[in-house]
């Protein structure tokens, strides 16, 4: 496991008397001795907390909750379909449309992905359920407002 | 450490918050032991030879993942040569310690970093100074901070501590179970709120993070690597004045 590398030396930095303050008191002791359990000694798979927070998508859990409540279909038709509000005995005849339209117009798609493209949207729009869905989310995070505001203390 | 060239705009203040056993000091740990790495300049052999080194970069960790290794950053580091010509990465031998420019102050004991233990005296005693600047201060319990010494003189001059902040690039991790029980100068000052919570089963804790600027959001990591670094059952000292004083009443 080794690699040859060429690097520039780097002049010492001149110790400012902040730095030499700190060395006074400064003193450093080896790790403790700990068993950290059956998955051993390193991070293994893990990622550190410095690298999880720097690999965070920076979305909040309602954010995370709404993507994957109203998933983004790749259609526009589809994705404004899911706001909509289907009536129960129009289900059939607008799946049966979609399925087909979607067929027609990609040659590469097959009978089962074109009956999931319809049937998602359109069960998530059944009876206007996508919309209380949505309501009651935007309520979470007032909710959540509340309670960010209570942690603050202040 | 390394003077920034162009000191922050913001004050790096950061209240990490949670139950007891959520994993408030191992948060405030793996923090500084980030920074502490990620600016290490060699390790130091136990009979004090010193191999200059530095941590692994973007490119050393494609390198590695291409071979199947995925380096854990604590463990895996690139030493040079004495005359900086040749390197080569290894995997830092245990009994070897780590040095790093990353100045750290701290009311508990840390294992494998150096730093420097201090008490409410200490920050009394060096406030005039400029012992604290760029610089992390770790500030376990709120032994320095807390909401009922806030009018105390001590109080006070450690709240004006807490302003000078970032004009001292100092980051400041001051770990508390609930929110009121810390300073409401130093809950005004914070930049950054941190909310724990531990997995017992899975050794996971969740940090809710709401920093200052970004969406709230919510990151877990493994809390077994940062377990060598302190010990969980450490009780902040107590200064002894405050020990004589609240004596006087009961005596």
């Amino acid at each position: 496991m080794t690699q040859e590398y060429i690097e520039e030396p780097q002049e010492e930095p001149s110790l400012s008397q902040s730095d030499k303050a700190f060395d006074k008191l400064a003193a450093i002791e080896p790790e403790r001795e700990v068993a950290l359990g059956d998955e051993g000694e390193d991070l293994g798979g893990h990622r550190s907390f410095g690298e999880k927070m720097r690999e965070s998508p920076n979305l909040t859990d309602i954010q995370s909750l709404d993507k994957g409540m109203f998933p983004d279909m790749g259609y526009k038709h589809l994705n404004v379909l899911q706001m909509a509000r289907v009536f129960p005995d129009k289900f059939n005849p607008y799946e049966s449309i979609l399925i087909k339209d979607l067929l027609m117009n990609n040659d590469d798609m097959s009978v089962a992905e074109a009956i999931v493209y319809a049937d998602t949207p359109l069960s998530i729009a059944l009876d206007g359920e996508g919309r209380i869905d949505k309501l009651a989310l935007g309520g979470a995070v007032h909710a959540d407002e509340d309670r960010k505001d209570d942690v603050k203390g202040l | 450490m390394v003077e920034n060239s162009s000191p922050r705009t913001y004050a790096d203040v950061k209240l990490i918050l949670g139950d007891q056993g959520s994993g408030k000091t191992c948060s405030g740990v793996a923090l500084v032991k980030e920074d502490y790495y990620d600016q290490l300049t060699g390790i130091q052999s136990p009979s004090g030879e010193i191999i200059r080194a530095r941590c692994l970069n973007e490119d050393d960790r494609i390198y590695l993942e291409k071979r199947g290794v995925f380096p854990d950053k604590f463990k895996y580091i690139r030493v040079f040569s004495d005359d900086g010509v040749k390197s080569k990465i290894i995997k830092k031998p245990s009994d070897y310690d780590v040095i790093s420019p990353v100045k750290i102050f701290s009311n508990f004991h840390l294992f494998g970093m150096s730093h420097a233990l201090i008490t409410l005296a200490d920050v009394v005693q060096y406030l005039n100074s400029d012992l604290f600047t760029n610089a992390w201060i770790l500030s376990d319990e709120s032994v320095m901070t807390s909401a009922r010494n806030s009018m105390t003189a001590v109080g006070k001059l450690l709240a004006g501590l807490g302003a000078t902040i970032r004009k001292r690039d100092l980051h400041f991790c001051q770990m508390s179970q609930y929110n009121r029980q810390v300073d409401w100068q130093f809950r005004a000052y914070a930049t950054t709120r941190i909310l724990c919570s531990f997995d017992e089963i899975t050794k996971v804790i969740t940090c809710d993070i709401t920093e200052r600027g970004q969406p709230r959001r919510s990151v877990s990591y493994w809390a077994p690597a940062y377990w060598r670094n302190f010990d969980t059952k450490e009780v902040p000292k107590i200064p002894e004045r405050t020990l004589a004083k609240a004596f006087e009443t009961v005596s």
